[in-house]
Formats: structure tokens, C-alpha cells, sequence
């Protein structure tokens, strides 16, 4: 072919060297577009005539082809938007497109797509959509066991509903009981004043025409406030009083009756106090054994005790569990002589209305609210491709499964990161440097068709 | 990624130092605010996918300081403050009794008073010497009337007080209350607490001075607050303190466990949950100020009056009683049998019966105490100062037969027999099978100036002429005494009445048995004094003269005030060493501070360099 061939061949590399300046100055224009895949030009010659070996070859023409590297991550960025999340590792968010809305509804395309692009936003429905329009998709997690329920994502949309209250089922509690009580009628002069005042039956409720005797010869036992079913608050009063001192002659051990707050407004022969367990140590104060308040005796004394049927002020909260574990209850001696509790704590807790919506640094969206607890609500999948470089580019950074990327597969080994945006991967040094080299090349080709004219015209030259 | 990358990362580092300056420059700020703790920020690492450091994010401003030393001077606060108010009134008491040789104090008073009686003695016609006496004993009088006038004062004080302090903790509590909601409503929404946190400690730091607390934390950043005898005071919802402030208080007014008979005001702590418990009587209130002003209204001022009162009354009674010696009743032998009259026993007087136990050959002693009140019986054995009697209260409303009757029913097991004949009472033992009668005799109040003995009822109840009798009827008469007593009118109208005391065979005007009798019940008769003002116990009682007991009152409020002094000054010291420590461990230091800022600025500088190295190569670049 001759010289033709070689202008020819410059001109596919001018096209070729055109085809890589459009792709750098896209990246360059994309290089602070957040989850922006940039394209790499590749090129692949062509062979120009048939001979069987190279001595028979010639150099060809150059066709230059996009290459994709979505496998290359882009920076990760620190953003202070608590629901921006970026994928560190392999994996794409699953999303889908909004087409419109019907009824004031949102309808979405019903096709996932994909897409690292991670700065999502809560819109006025609840749904989570990043900047460039996309709707994230999660799996539901179930709110009693907190696990994942349902392996194919849902939309995710975040309400803003209140958090039941959860009943108290178990107080922990763990103190010291004094070996002599000092109470409002102790008296070191008088052996026994220290116990429970004699008009008492130990082991009964305390009635509201006794309360004054029963206060004068109890300690307190701290408060806590405990929750019912549908969360109000109950302040549970405690108070402990001694009824039987130890003695090795007899031989008997220590008792302890505790009771708790039942009805403050109890008149007469009414229980204002019940009686909620007995407690009995041994000399060396260690608890030996527990009654409670039906009759049972656990000796060992176990580590928790059953306060049955709780009703405090008319509001049930049912069985508890006094839990004051092994060696947690003592009665060692105490100058003070008052009941000394070192933990007191319970398990319920009161509604809550919504705070907020974080990422928890294991791919959850958790939710917050204002009595201090946190749901997970939704987990947010990732979906993995066998061929990254054969999905399809959508606007907006997103990516849509073709036959040779093959099927999403949701055993991607990235994680997802709150508080952080994917930038670009586009490296604008990088871009410059192609930039010049692509400029050489085109300058190159140019050169070459130059040439050829050149070649060509002493060619006509010749004939006068 | 290259320039970008590194462009990026020193972004982020300058972003953290200006986060940084803002926290020092707030340290620097608020060096001197009180209860403002050191702050810090906590940066972590941002890596990226290939493991390089992609950025520095400042996470979290967190709160330098020692919880532990936190607590510890909470508790020691407590005890501090309690201390502090004893030690303030503890010394006002005693500067108002006076040191015995302080001009115009009581004892100087009284050595007056004394002082002139004696001259009564050596000349008892000379009208100058009894004028004065009369007036060194309006003196004395008006002495204890104004002690006992600013002793209860300071009750008031303290009354009111308690008001004020109580209006204050439940202040407190409802806004620790309100910033326990905020702090988990703001924690949970991922924001800085220590603000509120610092501003919640302010107020658990001035409630510990007020009452003894101990402060539990919530895994939800609240706290509980409970006192540390275990009553709650705040747990979610605030509980309150409740105080029925009484407008007055006089030495009467005392606190009682029974609401009726309650005359000054008492705590009550109201849980969420509706249930109220007395604080005052279950001990709810171990130490801080709150306790140290109830101490001081129920116990340590009522112990002051206390003995005021029985000084007052153990003075009265020494000058103004006559005692009626028993005669032979004329029994049968082996019966021993004595009688006495009975006609001038006052209400509060008593007949004083000693026989020898037959079994165990013991002298006993019984003290028959009149009483007009049937309601006062039965009086307990501590109704009189003696340890060693049997007391008995005798009701005279129904007459004499119902009193001998009366008598007769205490005595019978003792083997005794009461009869009467009129107002003489014969008392009769056994002839010595249960018991013989060795003794008998009545100590009686006089009323009259004269003709009932040497006893001068120089002193009455009140400017009306009040006999003083101690008579237990309605209330105890020796309660607030010295706020009541006073000079008898009739003396001050006729002085002569100190030497004269027989109008019937008149006493010569220059003689001195009466003044003579009247300083030895002063300054050498011993009497037993009423345990419970504070002295000696019930089964060895002080024991004494009136003057002794004066100076041991004295003596003894000028050792508490000391004690007290003492107690504060330790307390002051293990209070201010914590107080020390725990600023050590929060206070901002200012060296560190600035130093810092010299650290930061040296970071900034340097990040900054990074971006003009990375713009540097840029344009190396471009230009290539």
C-alpha cells in the first residue's frame, strides 16, 4: 500500500489519540464527581497486509477502545453527614431509578442497578437518595432478634415512628447489709431494738396502720425506676429490715426482709409495702439462703430471686428478677450502719421518639432515639459482579447489570463506611501526564500524514 | 491516589487543627470558671482501601477528670459543710454563754448575784445590800431570759433556714433532672455532652454540700442521685423535699415523730411514685448541711435550753423550798409509823419515803410526786434527777383520801400502809417483815414571803408571780423556764422580805438566817441535775451545787464550741486537699495550654506546606 498505508495508519492513530483526549478531558471534568469510574483509553493495532512471518508483516493501523476501572477505588473522604456512606473494598450499593410519582407516591423503575456513589440523603418520604437520584435498597432487620429477615433487598424508607418501651424484667442489684442496723429506734443498750419492730410479723406485708413502726425500724434500700408494659415509668421503692440477729448457740443464721413500695396511698389494714423475699446469712456474712415472697427456699442462694406479680401504685410490671448474683448481697459490718448499694440497674426502658439516622461500622442503618436506645433497621447490601468492566455506564455513576458482567452476587468482600464519601478516582497528575503523552502522539501522527504529502508531492514531482 | 490524595489528607489535617484551636482557645477561655473542666479532642485515623492514611477526623471533645477523687470529694463536701454550719452556731452558743471570766457573760451575772447575797449575810438590815441583791437577781433573771431568747433565735434560724435550703435542693434536683434529658437526648443524637455534663457536675457539687449524695451513673448518660442512706432522689423524674416552715419557734416547740404534737417543721421526701417518708425520723439525713441544721434546731440548741432550764429551775427551787419534816404517827410496836403534813405540797413537789427492804436489807427510796393532771401518770423513775428512786406520780385533783388511796397502791408491795387525817398522811410499815420505815419528809414550794420557813420563792414563772413549782400539768413547767423566769413582784416591792420570814414571832431586822440559808442552797447544797439537759447520766446524774452547774454548762458548751472548731478545721483540710486533687485532674493549666498552641501551629504551618508542595508539583506539571 505504500505511503497511502501510512496515512492511512496516521490517521486511525489521529482518531485513536482523539478517542484518548475525550476520555481524559471527561475523567479531568469528573475528578471531584463523588464514586466516578475513570476511563482508560487502550489500543490495539491493526495488522495492515498478509505475509506467513514479520519479516513479511507490516506495522498496521490503531483502533483505541475505552477501558473500565471500576475496580480501582477512588479516595475515601470523611464527610460530617451521618446517612454518607462509602464501600471500602470490592462492591456496589443496589438502587433503582425514580420514574415519576402517582398519587403522591414515589414509582420506581423496578430494575436494580448499581453504584458506589454514596452520598445519600433522607427525602421527604423516608427514602434514602444519593445526589445523583438513586433510591437505596436494604434488607429489613427484625426488630426482636435483630437479625436480617428476607435475603432480597427492599427500598429502603426510614419512618420516623416511636420506639415501644420495653418492660423491666430483671433489676440487678448488689450491696451490703449492715450486720447491726442503725435505725431510727436502734439502740446499742437495748439487745434486739436494731430488728424489725416485735408488732411486725416478719415475712408479711407491711399494712399501712404499721408503716410508721415498720419505718423506724427499716433502712432504706435505694429506688429505682422501673418500666410496665407500655412504658410508664414506676419508681420501685426499696427498704430492708433485719428480723433475726445470728447466733452459733442457737445455732441461727442472719435474716434480712425485703420490701418493696406497694401502694403509698394505702390506709389501715392495707398493704403499703410488700414483703418481696427473705435473705439469710451466715456468720461470716456471706448469703447462705433466699426465701421469696411464695415460700420457695433456694439454699444455695443462687444468684437472683423472683419478685412475683409486681404492682406498685396500681400498675403491674410482673414477675422481676432481683438479681444480685453469687456473693453480690453481703453482710459484713458497717460504722454507718445503713444499707450500702453498689449497683442498681434494670433492663426496661420508656418510648423513644426518633433522633437520628446513623451507618454503625457494620453496614447498618441504625436509628436513634431520645431515651438513649438504637434500633438497626435496615442492613445494606452489597452486590458484587464476576466482570465489573462489562456492566453498563448509566449517568450518575451508576452501573447496570449486562449478560457478561453476569448475575449481582451479594458475597461481596467490601464494607460499607458511615461518615464517608468515595471521591473520584480520576488523579488529575495522572490525567495531565496521558495528556502529554496523547498531545506527543497526535503530534506524531500528524507528523507522519506531513510526510506522506511530502513523499507524495516528490512523487507527482517527478513527472514534468 | 497520588497529589490529589495527599492534597486531600492535608485538608483533613487542617480542618482537625482548627477543631483542636477551637478547644484550646475554649480551655483558655474558661481557665477560671468554676466547675469548668479540661477538654480534649480525639482524633481517629481514616485509612484507605490500600491501608494509606486518607485523612484525620476529630471524633469526640472528651472531659478530663478524676471520678473517683470526683466522689470522694462529694462525700467529704457533705461532711465539710455539716461541720462548717455545727462550728458557726456551736460558737455563737458559746460567746453567748460567756467564758467565766467575760464581763456581762451569765456566770458574771451570777457571781454578782452571789456575790451580794453575801453581803446580805453580814448585813442583812442595810436597805443598799438588799436593793442590790433584789437587782443582781433581775439581772440574773433577765440574763436567762435573753439567753434563752437568742438561743431560740437561733432555732428559728436554723427553722427558716432549713426553708430556704430545702427550696434550693429541689432546685437542684429538677434542673439536674432537666440536663439528665437533655444529655440523653443529645447523646444519643451523636452530639458533644460535656457542656451539660460540666454544668451538671456544678450542681451535684453544691447539692453535695447540702446533703449527703451518692451519684450513680446510667449507661444512657444520666444520673441518679440518692442520699447515702439510700433514699432516691432523682431517677428519671426528680423526687421532692418537702418542709412545713413554722413561723415561730419558741423553747416549747420541739420535733416529734407524732404530726400532733410536732411544733416545728419536718422533712418529708415525696417519690415520683407518690409515697412520702418522713426524713427526720427514718434517718434519711446523715451529714451535710441540711443534717447539721436540723442537729442543731433538734438537738444541740434544745440541749443548750435545756440546761438553761434546768439551771433556772434548779436555782428556784433551791431558794423557794421548804422542807416538812415528819413526826412520830404514834404506831404500835414493833410498827414503825411517821406522819407528815401535806397541806402546802404543790403540784410538782414531792413526799420523799425511805425504808429498809427486809429481804435484802437495802435502804429504798421512793419520791411520790404531786400531780393534778391524771393524764401525766404514770411518771417514769427519770421524772426526778436521783438515780436511785422509786417515783410515783399521785394524783391530788380527787382530795386527799383518793391520794392516800393512791399512796397506798404504790407503797402496799413495800409493805407500807398510807392513811390520812386530813392533810396529814401517816405512812406505817410492817414491823419490819417486808420492811422498815426509816424516813420521811416533804419538800414543798413556798408561796407565801413569809411564815412557811426560810425558803424564798425569790423567783416566779412569769411576771404575773407564778410560783415555780415544776409541775408537770399540760406541759412540763421546766420547758423554756429560763425564757419566763423572773423576779417575784412582791419582793421587788418589799425588799425587806429577804431577811424577814417569821411575821408571826417577827425576825429581827438584822438577822441573817434567811440570806444565810439562801446562799448555802446556792453554793453548797448538792442536787442531782437532769441527765437529759445533757450531763452526767441517768445513773450518775451530775451532782452539785447550783454554781457547779453553772460552770460545768459553761464549760461544757465552751468544749463543744471547741470540738466543733476542731472537727471543721480537720474537715477543712481533707476537703481542700480533694478539692485540690480534683481541680489537679480538671483545671486547666495554662503552660500546657500554650504550649499546645504552639503544637498546633506547628501542625497547621506544616499541613499547610504539604498543600503548597502538592500545588507546587501541579504547576510543574501544567507547565511541562
Amino acid at each position: 500500500m505504500g505511503i497511502y498505508g501510512a496515512i492511512n495508519a496516521a490517521i486511525s492513530g489521529l482518531k485513536a489519540q482523539s478517542y484518548a483526549l475525550e476520555n481524559i478531558s471527561g475523567n479531568i471534568a469528573n475528578s471531584q464527581t463523588t464514586g466516578y469510574k475513570r476511563l482508560d483509553t487502550s489500543f490495539s493495532d491493526l495488522v495492515a497486509s498478509g505475509g506467513n512471518d514479520q519479516t513479511t508483516q507490516k506495522a498496521g493501523t490503531v483502533n483505541a477502545n475505552s477501558r473500565a476501572t471500576n475496580e480501582i477505588p477512588g479516595d475515601i473522604q470523611r464527610s460530617d453527614i451521618d446517612t454518607h456512606m462509602a464501600i471500602k473494598g470490592d462492591g456496589y450499593f443496589v438502587v433503582q431509578e425514580k420514574l415519576g410519582q402517582t398519587d403522591g407516591r414515589s414509582i420506581f423503575s423496578g430494575n436494580n442497578v448499581y453504584t458506589r456513589r454514596g452520598d445519600f440523603t433522607i427525602d421527604e418520604e423516608g427514602y434514602l437518595v444519593n445526589g445523583a437520584g438513586y433510591y437505596l435498597f436494604g434488607n429489613p432487620i427484625d426488630e426482636t432478634t435483630g437479625n436480617v429477615s428476607g435475603t432480597v433487598p427492599e427500598l429502603i424508607q426510614i419512618t420516623n415512628d416511636f420506639m415501644g418501651a420495653r418492660q423491666t424484667t430483671q433489676i440487678e442489684y448488689r450491696g451490703n447489709l449492715p450486720t447491726y442496723p442503725i435505725t431510727a429506734q436502734s439502740d446499742s443498750t437495748t439487745p434486739g431494738s436494731e430488728l424489725l419492730d416485735s408488732s411486725i410479723t416478719p415475712g408479711t406485708d407491711i399494712t399501712a396502720n404499721d408503716n410508721t413502726a415498720f419505718l423506724r425500724s427499716s433502712l432504706a434500700g435505694e429506688a429505682i425506676t422501673v418500666y410496665d408494659e407500655n412504658g410508664s415509668p414506676v419508681n420501685v421503692q426499696f427498704r430492708w429490715a433485719k428480723s433475726q440477729n445470728a447466733d452459733s448457740s442457737v445455732p441461727q443464721n442472719a435474716q434480712w426482709e425485703l420490701y418493696y413500695m406497694a401502694d403509698p396511698t394505702a390506709t389501715g389494714t392495707d398493704a403499703m409495702w410488700t414483703h418481696a423475699g427473705q435473705f439469710e446469712f451466715d456468720g461470716s456474712g456471706a448469703l447462705v439462703s433466699t426465701t421469696d415472697d411464695t415460700g420457695t427456699t433456694s439454699t444455695p442462694a443462687g444468684s437472683s430471686m423472683t419478685l412475683s406479680d409486681v404492682t406498685v401504685a396500681g400498675n403491674n410490671i410482673g414477675d422481676l428478677q432481683f438479681a444480685f448474683g453469687s456473693d453480690g448481697l453481703t453482710q459484713y459490718a458497717d460504722p454507718n450502719g445503713s444499707a450500702k448499694v453498689k449497683t442498681l440497674a434494670q433492663d426496661g426502658y420508656a418510648s423513644g421518639e426518633q433522633t437520628g439516622v446513623q451507618i454503625s461500622g457494620s453496614g447498618r442503618i441504625v436509628a436513634t432515639y431520645n431515651n438513649g436506645q438504637t434500633r438497626d433497621l435496615y442492613e445494606i447490601p452489597i452486590a458484587s459482579f464476576s466482570a465489573d468492566s462489562r456492566l453498563e455506564r448509566l449517568p450518575g455513576g451508576a452501573f447496570a447489570q449486562t449478560t457478561d458482567s453476569g448475575e449481582p452476587l451479594y458475597s461481596a468482600t467490601g464494607s460499607v463506611k458511615g461518615n464517608s464519601l468515595e471521591a473520584s478516582n480520576t488523579d488529575i497528575a495522572d490525567e495531565f501526564s496521558r495528556l502529554i503523552i496523547t498531545q506527543q502522539a497526535y503530534s506524531a501522527n500528524t507528523r507522519i500524514v506531513t510526510s506522506g504529502d511530502e513523499m507524495l508531492q516528490e512523487a507527482l514531482n517527478m513527472v514534468r | 491516589m497520588g497529589l490529589s490524595s495527599a492534597l486531600n489528607t492535608a485538608l483533613y489535617g487542617l480542618k482537625y487543627n482548627q477543631r483542636q484551636l477551637d478547644v484550646t482557645s475554649a480551655n483558655i477561655a474558661s481557665a477560671d470558671t468554676v466547675g469548668y473542666t479540661k477538654k480534649s479532642l480525639q482524633a481517629s485515623v481514616d485509612y484507605g482501601n490500600n491501608g494509606q492514611v486518607i485523612g484525620v477526623t476529630a471524633d469526640k471533645i472528651t472531659r478530663s477528670l478524676n471520678e473517683n477523687v470526683q466522689r470522694q470529694f462529694r462525700s467529704s463536701n457533705a461532711d465539710y459543710s455539716y461541720a462548717k454550719l455545727m462550728d458557726s452556731y456551736a460558737s455563737r452558743v458559746d460567746e453567748l454563754l460567756g467564758s467565766i471570766e467575760d464581763p456581762g457573760a451569765l456566770t458574771e451575772v451570777w457571781n454578782d448575784f452571789v456575790g451580794n447575797l453575801k453581803a446580805l449575810t453580814t448585813s442583812p438590815e442595810d436597805y443598799t445590800v438588799r436593793l442590790q441583791t433584789v437587782q443582781s437577781a433581775k439581772a440574773l433573771a433577765s440574763e436567762l431570759n435573753s439567753a434563752t431568747a437568742a438561743v431560740q433565735q437561733m432555732r428559728q434560724e436554723t427553722e427558716t433556714t432549713i426553708g430556704a435550703t430545702v427550696d434550693r435542693v429541689n432546685q437542684i434536683i429538677s434542673s439536674v433532672a432537666d440536663i439528665n434529658n437533655q444529655i440523653v437526648s443529645q447523646q444519643a443524637g451523636n452530639q458533644s455532652v460535656v457542656d451539660l455534663e460540666d454544668e451538671r457536675d456544678r450542681y451535684l457539687d453544691e447539692l453535695s454540700g447540702l446533703i449527703d449524695i451518692n451519684v450513680r451513673n446510667d449507661p444512657n448518660g444520666s444520673v441518679r442521685i440518692y442520699t447515702t442512706n439510700g433514699m432516691s432522689l432523682l431517677d428519671v423524674y426528680p423526687s421532692e423535699l418537702r418542709f412545713d416552715e413554722r413561723a415561730t419557734i419558741t423553747a416549747e416547740a420541739q420535733w416529734n415523730d407524732d404530726p400532733a404534737l410536732r411544733q416545728v417543721g419536718t422533712l418529708t421526701l415525696v417519690t415520683p411514685g407518690g409515697s412520702t417518708i418522713d426524713m427526720i425520723s427514718t434517718r434519711g439525713l446523715s451529714s451535710g448541711k441540711l443534717a447539721a441544721l436540723v442537729d442543731m434546731r433538734d438537738n444541740y440548741l434544745v440541749e443548750v435550753q435545756s440546761q438553761l432550764d434546768e439551771l433556772a429551775s434548779q436555782m428556784s427551787l433551791a431558794l423557794s423550798s421548804n422542807t416538812v419534816e415528819s413526826t412520830d404517827a404514834g404506831a404500835t410496836p414493833p410498827q414503825n409509823g411517821l406522819q407528815v403534813d401535806l397541806a402546802s405540797l404543790q403540784k410538782g413537789n414531792k413526799v420523799t419515803v425511805t425504808y429498809t427492804d427486809a429481804a435484802s436489807g437495802e435502804q429504798r427510796t421512793v419520791s411520790l410526786i404531786r400531780v393534778d393532771d391524771p393524764s401525766q401518770l404514770p411518771l417514769s423513775n427519770s421524772e426526778t434527777a436521783d438515780p436511785n428512786d422509786t417515783v410515783y406520780g399521785i394524783d391530788f385533783s380527787g382530795g386527799n383520801a383518793s391520794a392516800a388511796t393512791q399512796m397506798q397502791a404504790a407503797l402496799a408491795a413495800a409493805g407500807l400502809t398510807v392513811s390520812n387525817s386530813g392533810s396529814t398522811f401517816s405512812f406505817v410499815d410492817d414491823g419490819g417483815t417486808t420492811s422498815t420505815l426509816t424516813g420521811l419528809n416533804a419538800t414543798v414550794t413556798a408561796t407565801g414571803l413569809t411564815d412557811e420557813g426560810t425558803g424564798l420563792p425569790l423567783f416566779t414563772d412569769g411576771l404575773a408571780g407564778q410560783p415555780y413549782t415544776d409541775a408537770l400539768e399540760g406541759r412540763d413547767q421546766k420547758v423554756g423556764y429560763a425564757g419566763r423566769i423572773s423576779v417575784n413582784p412582791a419582793i421587788l416591792a418589799d425588799n425587806s422580805r429577804l431577811v424577814i420570814y417569821d411575821t408571826v414571832t417577827p425576825t429581827e431586822e438584822g438577822d441573817p438566817t434567811r440570806p444565810l440559808a439562801m446562799l448555802k442552797a446556792l453554793t453548797e447544797t448538792s442536787y442531782d441535775y437532769d441527765s437529759s439537759a445533757g450531763l452526767g447520766s441517768k445513773t450518775a446524774p451530775f451532782d452539785g451545787s447550783v454554781t457547779d452547774y453553772l460552770s460545768a454548762i459553761v464549760g461544757r458548751q465552751s468544749a463543744k464550741a471547741a470540738n466543733a472548731a476542731t472537727t471543721l478545721a480537720g474537715q477543712k483540710v481533707v476537703t481542700n486537699n480533694l478539692k485540690d486533687r480534683l481541680d489537679d485532674s480538671s483545671a486547666v493549666n495554662m503552660d500546657e495550654e500554650l504550649a499546645r498552641l504552639i503544637q498546633l501551629q506547628n501542625a497547621y504551618s506544616s499541613n499547610a506546606r504539604v498543600m503548597t508542595v502538592v500545588r507546587e508539583l501541579f504547576d510543574v506539571l501544567m507547565n511541562a
